[in-house]
């Protein structure tokens, strides 16, 4: 598969701080990929800079392209979404599609009236009159309208209510998946996302700790629970994490072959959060 | 470039007068509401009788000059326009890209296919070329106004309004493009201004980055900081095909 994303020691300051610190990137074309990492780790820096929408050094290529040349011919191909609400609060919902359709080559206002149809949103109403969750449903509908290849979601579910994350969820699978789109999703809430991901990427302190797919992941991590008389056995295999679970111990192994590790206990794949805890305590350490 | 490319200069250049129609539509039309006001009441005011020998000295002024000699007398009643158009394309250029930034909706224009060239672009038609439209369209109607008021006047003052007649078909007639030049000349040179004096700061447009250093700084560059200065777009765009 080619990847859709390609970055090469992505370098970005501001000032003093180093928000990304040489970012290693690959992201296969089709996978739903979850950019995940702590406040301030970096997410947002990498998503613009995918996006061209911030100077970084580096190698980095997306849909072909360099961000950083073109930005404008790259916008054919990639949307994006931010966590705050960006659509201009002074338009019209019906202006905000005509400019769409007046700037995009591949916006299918049909389709976005179709969608927008779906909803309560009022097509006469400023973008100010509407709610947090209208204003992102009407976000999505003009992206889910557009034909392109990578969707960029930065942080975008911060702030909706339940109902409406599970809504968008359904409606990213159903409307956007269809095998050849790519979708990157930026947050730090991860259990809410574990299940849509076929593609996971750990980012902490501007670096990538962890970049694989749901597949390799459950071949190179394991997570056992561990009977008390077994842990000096446990802890000389080289556990990246140690958690206490009612009595037992849970430990998660990092590349450590599953028959060396069946001795010890019953084997499953740790859950992405799970993971996420272990990774970043990980790095703290190293 | 296609057609399709050139056909996005209609949706961008819509969007800055939906975004700013308070000046580009509404300043001047309340200039006019006020000048028209303002003549009236004067009118009022006055005499009628002097109110009628002025009426037969304008009629009289005009009957027979030829359009062009009329002109200078209609760039001559455009020039509160044209201060206000002025001041209007001013505080235009200084908000349009600061303004985007500060509420963030900068992200969202980006993220459309858009290059920074083609936006910097249409700020520079937009204020040179649509916005005198606005006003002299604005100021045609206004002289019109003006002149069925004057005839109406110069009826009932039972005046000879031929030169009245004239003045009416040369508003008609010669008018709009002159209105129009004079406006153009004057709003296309602060957007010229504009652009050699900033565009250099503002093109940088590769990060949604607000300067906070003051009132004017942030507003002069468009709320970039200056070392950002060269622009990579203005380079990158001549790399295109």
């Amino acid at each position: 598969m080619t990847n859709i994303v390609h970055a090469r020691s992505l370098q970005k300051s501001y000032g003093q701080f180093k928000a990304l610190d040489g970012v290693d990137l690959d992201i296969p074309a089709g996978s739903i990929c979850g950019l995940i990492g702590p406040n301030g780790a970096g997410k947002t820096t990498t998503l613009k800079a995918l996006i061209g929408l911030c100077d970084v050094e580096g190698e980095l290529t997306v849909a072909g392209r360099d961000p950083r040349v073109a930005r404008h011919k790259l916008m054919e191909e990639v949307c994006f979404i931010a966590d705050v609400g960006i659509l201009p609060k002074w338009l019209r919902v019906s202006q905000v599609l005509d400019y769409v359709e007046g700037v995009h080559r591949k916006f299918d206002r049909a389709k976005a009236i179709k969608l927008l149809s779906t909803t309560e949103i009022p097509s006469n109403k400023r973008i100010k009159e509407l709610s947090k969750g209208m204003v992102t449903q009407l976000h999505l509908a003009l992206v889910m309208s557009i034909e392109v290849q990578l969707l960029v979601l930065d942080e975008l579910t911060l702030g909706l209510d339940i109902i409406y994350r599970k809504e968008f969820y359904d409606r990213l699978l159903n409307d956007f998946v269809d095998g050849n789109r790519t979708i990157i999703i930026s947050t730090h809430q991860v259990e809410e996302i574990e299940t849509l991901l076929s593609h996971l990427v750990f980012i902490k302190r501007g670096a990538i700790v962890l970049d694989a797919s749901m597949a390799e992941l459950a071949e190179i991590y394991t997570e056992v629970l561990v009977t008390p008389d077994k842990r000096a056995q446990a802890d000389a295999l080289g556990p990246i994490h140690v958690r206490e679970l009612l009595g037992k111990k849970s430990y998660t192994y990092e590349a450590v072959p599953k028959a060396e590790l069946k001795v010890l206990g019953e084997l499953h794949t740790p859950t992405v959060a799970d993971l996420f805890v272990a990774k970043m305590k990980d790095a703290k350490h190293g | 470039m296609d057609k399709f490319s050139l056909l996005q200069y209609q949706a961008l250049i819509r969007r800055e007068i939906l975004e700013h129609r308070n000046l580009f539509i509404l300043a001047p039309a309340f200039l006019a509401l006020i000048l028209f006001m303002a003549m009236v009441w004067i009118a009022n005011q006055l005499d009628p009788d002097d109110l009628g020998s002025m009426i037969s000295y304008l009629a009289m002024l005009f009957n027979g000059l030829s359009p062009l000699e009329m002109a200078p007398i209609f760039m001559l009643g455009g020039i509160p326009f044209i201060i206000v158009l002025f001041s209007c394309a001013i505080v235009y250029l200084l908000v349009t890209l600061y303004q985007d930034r500060k509420d963030l909706s900068v992200l969202f224009w980006q993220s459309m296919p858009v290059s920074n060239l083609k936006t910097v672009l249409t700020k520079i038609v937009t204020v040179g070329a649509i916005a005198p439209f606005f006003y002299m369209a604005v100021l045609f109607g206004f002289y019109l106004v003006t002149v069925i008021w004057l005839s109406i006047l110069g009826v009932s003052h039972d005046i000879e309004i031929a030169g009245i007649g004239y003045m009416f078909m040369a508003v008609v007639g010669e008018s709009p493009a002159v209105i129009y030049l004079s406006h153009c000349c004057h709003s296309m040179a602060v957007a010229i201004c504009w652009l050699v004096v900033v565009v250099f700061c503002i093109c940088q447009t590769h990060t949604s980055y607000v300067g906070r250093r003051g009132f004017y700084h942030d507003r002069v560059s468009g709320g970039f900081p200056v070392r950002h200065a060269i622009s990579g777009q203005l380079g990158g765009e001549s790399c295109e095909p």
